[in-house]
């Protein structure tokens, strides 16, 4: 499990990775991120819904209330251009601290792809 | 063996979660349909692995997060809509006040010859340093009725209210009709005051100029307060339809 903390701090660059995906719903956006993390990442699921609305304020993301293929209507996100633009510097972060701990802790440099 | 409980209504549940959920004003419509298709997405989930319709909307919700968690974080990002709601209790607050102080007031001023405060006008007290008194002393004593009246209902029925609140907020209908006897309940002291001040003004028969400026001063009084409550009503009911009926989001 994470800490709070980094869970709120990674929150808004996860979005925007899964983003990059294609466009998402709220729920399948939290399923990803389970799937992926192996369950290690466990949001308070209904949280994530003010993170996406203060993104969408920012620009960083846009949405669509949509009908779905079950005929119920939800709300798509997608990655604005902004948003990439954002994500390219939170991806510059994450790495230049995750390389630096690997150094600190004798691990293989990640792959910087 | 015969099942003794009721039947599960997963639309009922979902829609109570949403009206529960719809109570505070840090969570707009869109929100709520949000949460709500959420919500339904993870039950249908949930059942495909095998669990029942309740056990699969207990475990929804608990995921969705507690409503005081929701209200909190959604807060943040609807702080004009939680900015609004504070604002519509202060004035519906201003009004309940200026009602009571209506009500006793009137009580005070009498149409007539009954009420004490016409007593002091119309000379029946030894002189006019009485009146004075009797006056600052009825006004007051208005105030203090109207705070402990006010005091009162808050700390001894606050628990009436909430329950009364949280069936009013679910029901447009029901909303309709109190806000329609909201306005009467507040229009009717006033106007009734601002007549009694009238007919108070006509008792004293004032003529000449001076009596002149008496009257234009009461009316014109009369006028600033007729616009004043209707402004302060208007401003409620926008307010409190935006907060009940279309919740709209800042």
């Amino acid at each position: 499990m994470l800490a709070k903390e980094l869970v709120a701090a990674s929150t808004i660059p996860l979005v925007l990775s899964v983003l990059t995906e294609g466009e998402n719903y709220g729920y399948a956006l939290i399923q990803r991120v389970r799937e992926l993390s192996g369950g290690k990442i466990e949001w308070t699921e209904g949280m994530l819904y003010p993170v996406l609305h203060w993104m969408e304020k920012e620009e960083l993301i846009e949405s669509e209330w949509r009908e779905s293929e079950t005929g119920r209507k939800r709300k798509y996100y997608r990655l604005s251009k902004d948003g990439r633009k954002a994500l390219r510097d939170e991806k510059q972060q994450w790495l230049t601290v995750h390389e630096t701990l690997a150094k600190l802790w004798n691990l293989p440099a990640p792959r910087l792809t | 063996m015969e099942s003794t409980r009721t039947p599960f209504d997963l639309n009922q549940a979902i829609q109570h979660w949403r009206d529960q959920l719809g109570q505070s004003p840090a969570l707009c419509r869109e929100n709520l349909d949000e949460l709500e298709s959420h919500l339904r997405d993870s039950i249908a989930n949930l059942q495909h692995r095998g669990l029942s319709a309740d056990e699969a909307f207990l475990i929804a919700a608990r995921r969705a997060g507690s409503d005081a968690a929701l209200n909190r974080e959604f807060g943040k990002i609807n702080a004009p809509n939680v900015w609004m709601d504070r604002a519509l209790w202060m004035l519906v607050g201003v009004q309940a006040f200026n009602l009571l102080l209506g009500l006793f007031n009137a009580l005070a001023n009498g149409t007539g010859v009954l009420g004490i405060k016409s007593l002091a006008a119309l000379n029946f007290t030894p002189g006019p340093v009485y009146a004075g008194l009797l006056i600052a002393g009825t006004n007051l004593l208005g105030y203090a009725c109207a705070l402990l009246t006010l005091w009162w209902v808050l700390s001894r029925k606050s628990q009436n209210i909430s329950d009364w609140m949280q069936q009013l907020s679910t029901n447009p209908r029901r909303i309709s009709i109190t806000m329609g006897i909201f306005v009467v309940m507040v229009l009717v002291p006033r106007v009734a005051q601002m007549y009694t001040g009238i007919i108070w003004v006509r008792l004293g028969a004032l003529s000449g100029p001076q009596g002149h400026v008496i009257m234009g001063m009461t009316y014109g009084m009369a006028a600033a307060w007729l616009v004043e409550s209707a402004a302060l009503i208007t401003l409620t009911l926008l307010l409190a339809r935006r907060r009940w009926m279309t919740k709209t989001c800042a």
